[in-house]
């Protein structure tokens, strides 16, 4: 399985949408980031960091590109075929897919927060708390965190479709369209769903550490993303393979 | 039976594969020894595909067992299938060069550095692609030039079994040949067991050594290259255009009777029609 991870690192990071997209993501947090320093100064710095990382803009330009450099031309090539023929088990090949895209988006991450910082160090004035250093390195891993889910919950919608399309659909609806469903699901009723999906019970958790709350919230949610690994690996392990 | 076993560099036993109540394969029985060429024939949907898919792992079959190297159990399957290279059509990323294409499933193999660099050097030497070829996009080759990167897929890293489904397949008379050579070269340079298979039978009727004949999802006969023979006259007279009353007349004389006449030899094709009906028509 490293061996496999190794060489689909090296091909996916010849992709250029995902440079495309990391272009915007860092012109697009470093406005946010300057425009709360103008305004706010500490604490607009922090609110540019969370505005940029949650709305749906940052997350089409790096968590889509992050899923169509993994996934989008696993079917077409059908290069799993010829992985799996080689001995690698299917678990361990859905498995070395979703790390893939954990460690491709954890590099993004690293380069925006890194953009990020430099754009801070340059406003000299701004210094943060130490405690607000921690929520905002919280912050940034719970988004992570949330930008990976979007991917592992649309890796299986494609793979038991066996649509690639679908799953591009599905990442898309995830980032953009997902809560504001469930924001009007809930105007039209008294039914608080959100809370309960994956993005309500990271929000939750946030919420309450930033109170000094235990983030118990962290663990339903994981269960969400094992779950869809579970799913996903039940429907890869009896899918037939065509050549 | 025990040194036939020994000697299987793949075995089949009584496979039988269902979709609900549709037997693709009903108790496929087969053996393919070290060394072989084995060629698999029968017609498009008579189970090829299927078996290979079985022997590879990409579809699970219903019952019966599939051995790779005198593999015993599951485990010692999966490991043992890291021996076997294929060619199932063109599996690759077309947005990289052929070259990138090989180095990634080299690197996924677990060749590194040089050691990689080498064998992807190679491979590309032995199936021709190479004078800037190898450079060039994936999506962008031409269909021989897909078969060639397809068939370097397969052998990198020289595995003991080699396995190739149908890969003349929409190939010009020059792009089979050169194929047919390519296979032969794989046994007797690099000392790989091949599997190939073709519903055209004449293309392997000279590169095998042995046949597996598949006709409705079984092995319905499986025969060598002494067997085709066999199945020949015992002597074969070849005259001259235009000599040939006059041949006749000679054999009349010396008291032999002239059975036959005609040019056609008989076939691998001739064979299959044979043992299954129809004709090639």
């Amino acid at each position: 399985m490293r061996n496999l991870l190794r060489a689909d690192l090296k091909r996916i990071f010849r992709i250029g949408l995902i440079y495309g997209g990391l272009f915007l993501a860092l012109i697009y947090i470093s406005y946010t980031v300057l425009e709360g320093i103008v305004n706010d100064g500490s604490i607009g710095l922090i609110n540019g960091v969370q505005k940029a990382l949650s709305g749906a803009v940052m997350a089409l330009f790096i968590v889509f590109p992050t899923f169509y450099a993994v996934f989008a031309h696993e079917l077409s090539s059908k290069s799993m075929q010829t992985v799996l023929g080689h001995g690698i088990t299917r678990d361990k090949l859905i498995i070395a897919k979703l790390l893939d895209a954990a460690i491709l988006l954890f590099c993004l991450y690293l380069v925006i927060i890194a953009a990020a910082l430099i754009v801070i160090n340059s406003e000299s004035g701004i210094v943060l708390s130490p405690q607000q250093q921690v929520n905002l390195i919280i912050y940034i891993i719970l988004r992570w965190l949330r930008h990976f889910g979007y991917i592992v919950f649309s890796a299986m919608i494609m793979y038991i479709s066996g649509s690639t399309v679908l799953g591009i659909i599905a990442c898309i609806a995830f980032t953009v369209v997902f809560k504001l469903v469930f924001n009007i699901v809930e105007f039209f009723s008294s039914l608080s769903l959100y809370d309960y999906t994956f993005d309500g019970l990271l929000d939750w958790a946030y919420t309450g550490i930033e109170v000094g709350a235990v983030p118990w919230q962290l663990l339903p949610a994981v269960c969400y993303l094992l779950a869809a690994l579970a799913i996903t690996t039940h429907f890869f392990r009896r899918k037939e393979f065509d050549f | 039976m025990g040194s036939e076993i020994s000697n299987a560099a793949i075995r089949l036993d009584n496979i039988i594969k269902s979709y609900g109540k549709h037997d693709v394969l009903k108790g496929v029985t087969m053996q393919v020894n070290k060394g072989d060429i084995y060629g698999l024939v029968g017609k498009n949907g008579a189970g090829k595909t299927t078996i290979f898919k079985m022997i590879l792992g990409l579809s699970e079959y219903t019952s019966g067992s599939v051995s790779i190297d005198g593999s015993k159990n599951r485990k010692e399957l999966f490991a043992n299938r890291s021996k076997v290279g294929f060619f199932v059509g063109s599996n690759f990323y077309g947005y990289l060069s052929g070259k990138a294409n090989l180095e990634y499933y080299a690197a996924a193999k677990g060749l590194k550095g040089k050691a990689l660099k080498q064998e992807v050097d190679r491979v590309l030497k032995v199936v021709g692609l190479v004078d800037g070829k190898e450079n060039q996009k994936a999506k962008g080759y031409s269909l021989g030039m897909k078969q060639r990167l397809g068939i370097g897929n397969a052998i990198l890293g020289n595995p003991d079994i080699l396995i190739l489904d149908e890969p003349t397949n929409g190939l010009d008379p020059q792009g089979i040949a050169d194929i047919r050579h390519m296979i032969r070269r794989f046994r007797d340079e690099f000392g790989m067991t091949v599997i190939v298979s073709s519903h055209i039978l004449g293309e392997l009727e000279n590169t095998a050594d042995r046949f597996g004949i598949v006709h409705n999802g079984v092995i319905a006969k499986e025969i060598t290259q002494d067997d085709l023979s066999a199945k020949r006259p015992e002597v074969e007279l070849t005259v001259s255009a235009g000599n040939l009353e006059r041949a006749k007349s000679i054999l009349a004389e010396n008291g032999i009777d002239v059975l036959k006449e005609g040019k056609e030899k008989v076939t691998l094709e001739d064979y299959y029609f044979e043992l299954i009906g129809g004709s090639a028509e």
